[in-house]
C-alpha cells in the first residue's frame, strides 16, 4: 500500500492566521475572534459567532464572479502553502493537480445579501453572480487561481465535508488519477446554516461551547479555512488510511449507540494495518451539543 | 492560585522539599531587607490552606458535576480558563481547560491523595497556575466550614463566616483572604476570591450544576 502525506497546511480562523497563531490561541485558550453578532437568528435574537478578525486575500479581478468571504477565506489559507504548491504544480503538471475541498456554506452569505438588497430595490446587485453561491465554486476558484486543470470537487455533506474531502483526495492519489491535491475545508458566515442549527437546538445558550462536559448545552459556529497539500512524497504528516461509514440513523441526529462512528474507526484501522491499542491520541468533533458528544 | 514558580516547583517535589528550608531563610533575608516583600517566593514555599484528602475523605455530599468559567488577575495580567469538575465516588476531578477546549491540567484527589496531569507545560496559563493551589481554593468556596476548619494546613488558620454571603480565611487575626458570594447555594453563586497575602483575585462563575444519578 502506498500512503498519503499531508505536506503543508494553511489555516485561517477565529483563533488566527497561520500555524503558530493558531496554536497559540488555541492553548491560551485566545477567543476574541468569537464575538455577539445582533439580529442574526430568525426571532432577530443575538448569536455568538467565531470570526477572523484580520483581513483576508483579495479576490484576482479576472475571477470576480466567485467573490465572496468563503473563497476570500479559501485564499488567505492557500497564500500560506503556495509555495508547495507551486513546487508540486512544476514537479507533477498542471493536469495531475485535483482540488478537493469541504464546504457546507459555499457564498451563501452572498445570495442572501443580494436577496435583501433585491427586496429594497427590486433588483439584484450588480457585482452579484449565482456562481457565487453554488457549493461547487470553491474548488473551481481555488483551481482557477492555481490554474491547475485536475479535478476541482466540493464535498457538502455538512459537518463530515472536510473530513470526506480527505477520503475522496486519498483516492484520487491512490487510483493514479493525480500526484498532488489541494485539499481541505472553508466555511463562512451564513444565516441559513446558523438557523438550521438554531432550529435543531444545537447552538448554546450561555457559558460557550463545552466539548463532552456533562453540562454541554449547544455549539458555537465560527468561519474558517485549512488546505493541506496532500502528495505521496514522504513529507509531513503521514495519512495512513480513511475510513468512512453511513449509518442512515437520522437526517440529523447520528445512532446513540455510535455504530456508524465504531465502523468508520474500524475501517480505518484495518485499511491502516494498525489495533487500537497502537492509537496514543483520538481526535473528536467535539461540537459540545448533547447528541454528537455522547 | 497562579504562580509560575508554584507550579515549576510541582514537577521537582523531593527536590524542592529539600530546598524548602534553605529557601525559607533566602527569603526570610531578602524580607528583611527589603520593603518590597516579594508574594511569588513566599507563596512558592507555602503549602495550600486546606488538606484536600482530609476534607474529601467525609464531605457528604451528593455526586455532582460541575461547569465553571474562572477568571483571575495576577501580576498584571488576566487569564480566563474553564473548569469541569466532578465529584463522584468520594473521589473530585477537576480538568482545568482553556476557553478553546485545550486541556491545562487534571486533579484527581480522594482521601488517598491528589494525583496531578499537567498539559501544555510552556503555554502562559499553564505556566500560572498551580493544580495544588486551585483545589484548595475550589475547597474553600464550596466545602462546608466545619469540614475547611478541620482540614486545614496550619493551626495558624482559622475560616470564618459571619453570613452565608461572605467567607474569610483568618491567619491569626489577620484576614489574608476574603470570599464574596452572589447567593448561599455555593454551587450556583457567583463567587469573589481575594487573596491578599499572596494578592491575587479570581471570580468563578458556575455556569451549570447537576447532581448525577448513580
Amino acid at each position: 500500500m502506498r500512503h498519503s502525506y499531508l505536506n503543508a497546511l494553511g489555516i485561517v480562523s477565529a483563533l488566527g492566521q497561520g500555524q503558530t497563531e493558531t496554536l497559540t490561541s488555541l492553548t491560551a485558550g485566545n477567543v476574541d475572534g468569537v464575538t455577539l453578532q445582533p439580529n442574526i437568528l430568525a426571532n432577530n435574537e443575538d448569536l455568538e459567532f467565531g470570526a477572523y478578525a484580520g483581513s483576508l486575500c483579495e479576490i484576482p479581478e479576472l475571477l470576480l464572479d466567485y467573490a465572496s468571504r468563503n473563497s476570500q477565506l479559501a485564499l488567505t489559507a492557500l497564500e500560506q502553502i503556495q509555495q508547495e504548491v507551486l513546487a508540486a504544480i512544476a514537479l507533477y503538471g498542471k493536469d495531475k493537480i485535483a482540488v478537493v475541498i469541504g464546504t457546507s456554506t459555499s457564498g451563501v452569505e452572498e445570495g442572501e445579501k443580494a436577496l435583501e438588497s433585491q427586496a429594497i430595490t427590486d433588483v439584484l446587485p450588480a457585482d452579484y453572480n449565482f456562481i457565487q453561491q453554488e457549493m461547487g465554486a470553491t474548488s473551481e476558484f481555488l483551481a482557477r487561481v492555481l490554474g491547475v486543470s485536475g479535478p476541482a470537487i466540493s464535498i457538502s455533506t455538512a459537518c463530515t465535508s472536510s473530513a470526506k474531502a480527505f477520503g475522496t483526495a486519498k483516492r484520487l492519489l491512490d487510483q493514479g488519477i493525480c500526484d498532488a491535491v489541494v485539499v481541505g475545508g472553508v466555511d463562512s458566515f451564513c444565516k441559513l446554516t446558523i438557523n438550521g442549527f438554531s432550529s435543531l437546538s444545537a447552538l448554546h445558550s450561555g457559558g460557550g461551547c463545552l466539548p463532552f462536559s456533562g453540562n454541554r448545552n449547544g455549539t458555537v459556529l465560527g468561519e474558517a479555512a485549512a488546505l493541506f497539500l496532500m502528495s505521496r512524497e514522504e513529507k509531513g504528516c503521514l495519512l495512513a488510511s480513511i475510513g468512512e461509514s453511513t449509518d442512515a440513523y437520522n437526517m440529523t441526529s447520528p445512532d446513540p449507540s455510535g455504530a456508524g462512528a465504531i465502523a468508520a474507526m474500524k475501517y480505518a484501522l484495518c485499511d491502516a494495518g494498525l489495533s487500537a491499542n497502537e492509537i496514543d491520541y483520538v481526535n473528536l468533533h467535539g461540537t459540545g451539543t448533547r447528541q454528537n458528544d455522547a | 492560585m497562579f504562580d509560575r514558580g508554584i507550579t515549576q516547583n510541582m514537577r521537582y517535589p523531593t527536590r524542592l522539599r529539600a530546598k524548602g528550608v534553605s529557601l525559607l531563610i533566602v527569603i526570610f533575608i531578602f524580607s528583611a531587607c527589603s520593603t518590597t516583600i516579594d508574594n511569588k517566593k513566599i507563596r512558592h514555599i507555602t503549602t495550600p490552606h486546606v488538606s484536600a484528602p482530609l476534607i474529601l475523605d467525609r464531605w457528604a455530599v451528593a455526586p455532582f458535576s460541575l461547569t465553571q468559567i474562572v477568571e483571575s488577575e495576577f501580576q498584571g495580567k488576566s487569564y480566563k480558563v474553564h473548569f469541569e469538575v466532578e465529584w463522584k465516588d468520594q473521589k473530585l476531578t477537576i480538568i482545568g481547560l482553556t476557553l478553546a477546549s485545550v486541556p491545562i491540567f487534571i486533579i484527581q484527589a480522594s482521601k488517598m491523595g491528589n494525583e496531578m496531569q499537567l498539559f501544555i507545560p510552556d503555554n502562559n496559563i499553564s505556566s500560572m497556575m498551580d493544580p495544588e493551589w486551585v483545589l484548595s481554593d475550589f475547597l474553600l468556596t464550596v466545602a462546608p466550614l466545619g469540614l475547611l476548619n478541620s482540614s486545614l494546613s496550619s493551626s495558624t488558620l482559622r475560616v470564618t463566616a459571619e453570613t452565608p454571603l461572605e467567607r474569610h480565611i483568618m491567619r491569626q487575626n489577620k484576614m489574608i483572604a476574603q470570599i464574596l458570594y452572589s447567593e448561599p447555594n455555593k454551587f450556583s453563586s457567583e463567587i469573589l476570591f481575594h487573596n491578599f497575602e499572596f494578592e491575587y483575585i479570581f471570580s468563578v462563575k458556575n455556569i451549570r450544576f447537576q447532581e448525577i444519578k448513580l
